[in-house]
């Protein structure tokens, strides 16, 4: 299972002191305040923590329906690189951070993390962008069914999404696909991140 | 306290982190918090901080979780409060 988490670092909710001033107290373990305390960039450090919880909360609770959001007890360990895992309630997920000068995105999967079964992306909404600006759950659909038909050599239409229970669901061609997907939006950007597995497979099926 | 009056604190305190102006002119007991307000999981916890403070009650992740709609806040907050 697979879960993504897009921060938008120009939104004015990610802003320095934009917070309660008992949110990290309420979010982050002993270690995770520790480090915080530490770096040199406390507040972007702050939305990477933030990002990889949701991302692992996001795929666990796919396997574990009943699951409860307790940031605090989800612990985050990352290397120099920002992959690491994410120590769950009901397990341990791996972690990738990607982090650029005004946006974190974090995949959490309960697979290896590779590039060739795990595909994913993020953009900026414009006016531009699929005429969804003022949707931006739109937005990060459309992004996810481009990049997917795109890399995956299908024709537009093949895939589709419906929530079940809140949660995206990939269809392909009105059949549920074994592709789990994860949908992401903040601020002004949209991400997704698809385990899109043996992919050779699903084009042969496909044809 | 009755729960109109948690009911007025309550949607005072959601406003600011509210994305849908329109969902919050009509808001109702039956309102989601999530999927008709917009506010973001990081705001959520905002607002349970902001919800503590004002009403000087703890509120526990595992109660957050059993919340979806204003209505539900507002009981549990009327719950725990009397």
């Amino acid at each position: 299972m697979i879960g993504n988490d897009i921060v938008d670092l120009n939104d004015p909710e990610t802003q320095k002191n934009a917070h309660h001033p008992r949110f990290d107290g309420r979010v982050f373990s002993r270690s995770e305040l520790m480090r915080l305390r530490l770096s040199g960039a406390p507040h972007r450090l702050r939305w990477i923590l933030w990002a990889a919880k949701e991302a692992a909360y996001k795929a666990m609770k796919k396997i574990h329906p009943n699951l409860i959001f307790s940031p605090v007890r989800f612990v985050v360990q990352l290397d120099q690189t920002l992959r690491g895992s994410v120590d769950c309630p009901k397990g341990s997920l791996d972690v990738s951070v990607t982090e650029e000068a005004t946006s974190i995105h974090a995949i959490a999967a309960s697979a290896a993390m590779d590039e060739q079964t795990i595909l994913s992306g993020a953009e900026w909404i414009t006016s531009e962008t699929d005429g969804n600006a003022q949707q931006p759950s739109q937005a990060a659909r459309a992004l996810a069914l481009r990049s997917l038909e795109r890399r995956l050599e299908l024709p537009r239409g093949t895939f589709s999404i419906e929530k079940h229970d809140r949660i995206p669901v990939l269809f392909q061609h009105g059949v549920r696909s074994e592709f789990d997907l994860s949908l992401s939006h903040h601020g002004q950007l949209v991400a997704f991140a698809c385990e899109i597995g043996e992919r050779k497979a699903l084009k042969e099926a496909h044809a | 306290m009755t729960e109109d009056d948690a009911l007025e604190r309550v949607v005072k305190i959601l406003t600011p982190h509210v994305r849908n102006e329109e969902a919050l002119a009509n808001v109702s007991a039956e309102t989601n918090i999530l999927d008709d307000l917009k506010v973001n999981s990081a705001r959520l916890v905002d607002v349970v901080l902001a919800f503590e403070d004002e009403f000087d009650i703890e509120i526990p992740d595992e109660d957050v979780d059993s919340v979806n709609t204003v209505g539900d806040c507002v009981k549990l907050i009327v719950g725990k409060a009397n």
